[in-house]
């Protein structure tokens, strides 16, 4: 049921000149950070968490889901003109994209990406509408046992489809736990897991934990590569010429209707992907392009043709609504953008989760609407400066590196003032450098940081409802044995059939490609 | 470390000591050391054992996130993937870890000094007194940046603090625009 009142303050919040401003700063940051190799979505989104509590709730909103969108179009610009993708996502981009841009039909392969991108985000955000109600209403049934559980599943999900490793994702997830519980403990305020020392009495903020984790931690890795590879010096002059000057065979509309089975499928594998905890946009790229490869033999998909290009960018972008689904409808984020934009809803005083419709249904329409209007301006911007971006992706990381490092020291003391919140960052940066070197997905760790409170609530609502009598805290329904034996049943399967294991194998000959793509170049 | 992140290749290392500690199974027990260690630490803990209302005792999701953490480590110890190593792993040495804190250190003394203020207020503050502008963001900003810049690879050295004092600026000037107000003696 439609809560008209909480529509038109919705519709007044987000079509004001501050909101609509902050979406295009967001998009317009967003491509940039995706067309320039080493910089991703997550990272572009934690460097902008910090800031967004000096914004009202539309325009915070606005700011991280106009950056998302960008980021995983942007991701194809340096794909399809250096086959360098921006980001992982774009990586399935290179195969057609690169093709098609040596043979003088970049501007097409541009042009395709970004219609493709937004077709298929814009339908993927009304089914992400449609959906996420509906299952907010099954979930507001749910006890404290079952909520539970389905916070365990959810882990267990991503731990199993995280990164290619079973047990370096699930460590990575009680990692999370752990530092989840330093500080005091969320239902009767006791100090607990501190090593004794007064700073850490108030816990792990969350924006200096992902600033530290996604942005620090990446750019300590890029100072290793810039180290350790051949001396190269890198002069900045001249990078900004010749802005718009690529020039090249258009698309007509024509060809972008014949892509229509792509842009479907994408859609398809896209928004199903993106509900799914752990998987992301990555895998939705590459499964997308090697399906409609499947379907449509005949279009010589992978050859250099627009329609893989389709493809790989509708599977991308269609993930970017449906990652909020668990987030909106569970209050479990299934990706480490979906917990950023969590944190910021947090930041904004409403916790993520089913009872959101009912307490604030205002930031939900407003949600809903700031999905689809970024589209719009994804289109705009992706149109009119895709060509100066495809530039930006030469800009030289030596002078990326140490911008980000500064915009990380600036995010992590904004936030709250608090020098402690540098030193935590600063920390989590080595962290994160350890787990990138040991290639421990960090997306577990992030996500259930956010959700250990929640879930102990949730344990202990159940311990006093049931009087201390674990058991039936536990399992009081049917379903949340269900849900117990799933997580049982899901943990056994992951270790026993290496399912991340295979995944990462499909990509990997994908990867092979992109090499090989690179190394024609 | 050249190879690039998202690559999925993985590959079995054979070799000595120094290969070995390399590989899934040599870091899996080093960390399984680490969080032996926690785990005893936790244990000795009285807090971990204070009970809460209805027999929920305070450490039992930090023990268990611990315990959780330690079965990781061990399971990796010995599955499939124990003799694999990553391409970042197999090619890191001590001293890239050690450029990593050196950088990461460099960033604290930045924040010291473009914000003036500190993590041990008692003995760092009379040594913060002798050096002359500290909480001048617009000061120290390009100095770090640009040295930053130099070190990894911008050429010429002008061009790096070019880049880096327009970049302050633009990052001064924005952050005011949102209402964030970055530190600085000569504006205030």
């Amino acid at each position: 049921m439609v809560n008209m009142d909480a529509l038109y303050e919705a519709i007044a919040l987000v079509f004001t000149f501050q909101t609509m401003m902050w979406i295009a700063i967001g998009v317009t940051i967003g491509v940039g950070v995706g067309a320039m190799p080493g910089l991703t979505a997550t990272t572009g989104i934690a460097l902008m968490l910090p800031l967004t509590f000096t914004l009202d709730q539309a325009a915070a909103l606005g700011l991280l889901i106009g950056l998302y969108k960008g980021a995983i179009y942007g991701g194809s610009i340096s794909a399809i003109s250096f086959a360098t993708p921006g980001t992982s996502e774009a990586a399935a981009t290179v195969f057609d994209g690169h093709k098609l841009m040596r043979r003088g039909k970049g501007k097409k392969a541009l042009l395709i990406a970004l219609y493709a991108s937004v077709t298929a985000d814009f339908l993927s955000d009304v089914i992400t509408i449609l959906i996420a109600p509906l299952l907010a209403l099954v979930a507001l049934k749910f006890g404290p046992s079952e909520r539970f559980w389905l916070m365990a599943l959810a882990v267990c999900l991503l731990g199993a489809l995280s990164g290619s490793h079973f047990a370096k994702g699930m460590l990575s997830a009680a990692l999370g736990l752990f530092i989840g519980t330093i500080g005091a403990d969320p239902v009767s305020s006791v100090p607990r897991n501190t090593f004794d020392l007064w700073w850490l009495g108030d816990g792990i903020h969350l924006i200096p934990l992902v600033v530290g984790i996604f942005a620090m931690g990446a750019m300590l890795e890029k100072v290793l590569e810039l180290s350790t590879a051949k001396r190269q010096t890198a002069k900045i002059t001249g990078a900004f010429k010749n802005l718009f000057s690529m020039s090249g065979e258009g698309l007509s509309f024509k060809e972008y209707l014949s892509c229509w089975k792509e842009m479907a499928i994408g859609l398809g594998v896209g928004t199903f992907v993106g509900m799914l905890p752990g998987l992301g946009s990555t895998v939705g790229a590459f499964l997308s392009y090697g399906v409609a490869k499947q379907v449509s033999p005949e279009k010589k998909i992978g050859s250099g043709v627009i329609e893989g290009v389709a493809a790989a960018e509708a599977g991308n972008n269609a993930t970017v609504g449906p990652t909020l689904v668990p987030l909106l409808a569970f209050g479990i984020p299934g990706s480490a953008v979906a917990a950023l934009i969590g944190a910021a809803l947090m930041l904004q005083g409403a916790t993520p989760g089913p009872r959101m419709f009912e307490l604030f249904p205002t930031i939900i329409y407003s949600l809903f609407l700031i999905l689809l209007v970024g589209n719009i301006f994804n289109l705009g911007i992706g149109r009119i400066f895709a060509f100066v971006y495809a530039k930006l992706g030469e800009l030289p990381a030596p002078l990326l590196v140490p911008l980000v490092m500064g915009m990380a020291v600036i995010g992590a003391y904004a936030y709250a003032n608090n020098p402690w919140d540098v030193l935590v960052m600063l920390i989590f940066g080595f962290m994160g450098l350890l787990m990138r070197v040991m290639r421990i997905p960090e997306a577990p760790l992030v996500i259930t940081f956010l959700l250990a409170p929640q879930a102990e609530e949730n344990l202990r609502r159940g311990l006093l409802i049931n009087e201390g009598d674990w058991s039936a805290a536990l399992f009081n329904s049917p379903l949340a044995i269900g849900l117990a034996v799933a997580v049982v049943l899901l943990t056994y399967v992951s270790s026993r059939m290496r399912i991340a294991e295979r995944m990462s194998e499909i990509s990997d000959e994908q990867e092979a490609e992109t090499s090989a793509a690179e190394a024609e170049r | 470390m050249t190879p690039a992140l998202g690559s999925f290749t993985f590959m079995s290392i054979s070799g000595g000591t120094s290969a070995w500690i390399r590989t899934n199974r040599g870091t899996a027990l080093i960390m399984s050391a680490v969080f032996l260690v926690l785990m005893i630490y936790l244990l000795t803990q009285d807090w971990v054992y204070d009970q809460q209302r209805y027999g929920f005792r305070l450490g039992f999701f930090t023990v268990l996130s611990a315990a959780a953490m330690l079965i990781c480590c061990l399971s990796m110890v010995f599955d499939r993937q124990k003799d694999q190593t990553t391409p970042e792993m197999s090619m890191l040495k001590l001293r890239h870890l050690g450029r990593a804190a050196m950088a990461l250190i460099i960033m604290g003394i930045y924040f010291i000094f473009a914000w003036n203020d500190h993590f041990a207020q008692d003995w760092l503050r009379p040594i913060l007194d002798t050096i002359p502008l500290t909480g001048e963001f617009l000061l120290w900003t390009p100095i770090f940046m640009g040295a930053g810049m130099y070190l990894l690879g911008v050429r010429p050295l002008r061009s790096a603090f070019i880049a880096a004092i327009i970049i302050t600026v633009v990052i001064f000037g924005l952050f005011r625009i949102i209402g964030i107000t970055l530190p600085s003696v000569l504006l205030s």
